[in-house]
């Protein structure tokens, strides 16, 4: 049982931390190059949710997904899905993904933007000049000056994610369930707290893997948080 | 900002889908929030947007949840009231002195 949990949550969250970088990076990369007047006012769309309590963004999440909420009606009220087999998007695994992603998209874009920031946007123009294409460009150039940023806020995303109890307890109840969840199953309801520690250690021990293969393949040295 | 002028054809094409996905992302990220200001001026307990707001019916619309912060001053007064008028309660005194305390 507690193994099925670890493996599908630790899928679920390279899969949120996949869709962070996803949708992270493209928003970090036009907020770092706007000219700075144009990228502040556009600012505040990543600060607003990195303001606003975590639960209110899920409960705000829970408005939208539920079966009466509001994607459901709009999708029902335009005629794409019938009012019988409304799509349920909440209490299981795609609530998690779902509500998990919005709620540490600020986590990577912000660490990203101040990375993204610093780069000349000479460096890519030096480069289009010497008769490289644009891909050469991104990929000899801008890719290798991102990546301590990409690999920082991936790792954080990432570390965020595997330890996050609130979110998956209010809207992944049944099946969207994290390792947390389970922990502090066996706390509250149980009172078994060596079964508890038992299984905070082994959560631990696999975030420390993670940790070393990460170090291995992109190196700690390189890790810049904003 | 523009396209800067050595950009590539299909670099000067997908400029403005970029600019759209990247709104999209921003919609998405502070839509989730100002959904709840809305639902706020529901007239039923529930938690999603009834049929009556989705009519525009002004009925579905309250400001009754807004209620509480105009009752909110009277709530502190009278807990500072309380407060303040312990100090000199006979009642509690009495009380503790018949038993040696």
């Amino acid at each position: 049982m507690f193994q099925r949990t670890l493996i599908l949550s630790a899928l679920v969250t390279a899969l949120i931390t996949a869709l962070t970088l996803l949708l992270g990076s493209p928003i970090a990369h036009r907020l770092a190059t706007l000219p700075l007047r144009y990228s502040n006012p556009r600012m505040i769309f990543v600060l607003l949710p990195f303001w606003t309590s975590l639960l209110v963004r899920t409960t705000s999440w829970i408005v939208l997904l539920q079966e009466q909420g509001v994607i459901n009606s709009t999708l029902v009220a335009t005629g794409v899905i019938d009012d019988q087999d409304r799509l349920s998007l909440i209490y299981n695994q795609a609530g998690t993904i779902i509500a998990t992603t919005h709620i540490l998209l600020p986590f990577l874009v912000l660490p990203l933007y101040s990375v993204m920031r610093p780069i000349p946007p000479s460096y890519v123009r030096v480069a289009r000049s010497l008769g490289a294409s644009s891909w050469r460009a991104f990929r000899s150039f801008y890719f290798p000056l991102t990546v301590p940023g990409i690999a920082a806020a991936g790792l954080r995303v990432f570390i965020l994610s595997v330890g996050d109890y609130i979110t998956p307890a209010l809207v992944g109840v049944a099946t969207g369930r994290l390792i947390s969840n389970p922990i502090a199953y066996h706390m509250t309801n149980w009172l078994n707290w060596s079964q508890t520690a038992a299984l905070a250690a082994l959560h631990l021990g696999c975030v420390l893997l993670l940790y070393w293969l990460y170090d291995q393949l992109i190196g700690i040295d390189n890790l810049k948080l904003g | 900002m523009a396209v800067p002028s050595y950009a590539s054809p299909l670099e000067k094409i997908w400029y403005d889908p970029f600019r759209v996905i990247c709104a999209l992302i921003f919609v998405f990220l502070t839509a989730p929030i100002l959904i709840v200001i809305p639902l706020s001026f529901n007239a039923e307990r529930y938690f999603t947007f009834t049929e009556k707001m989705m009519s525009l019916d002004p009925t579905g619309y309250s400001m009754r949840w807004y209620d509480l912060l105009l009752i909110l001053p009277g709530i502190i007064s009278g807990a500072l009231f309380a407060f303040v008028t312990s100090f000199d309660d006979p009642g509690g005194v009495l009380d503790r002195a018949a038993d040696g305390g």
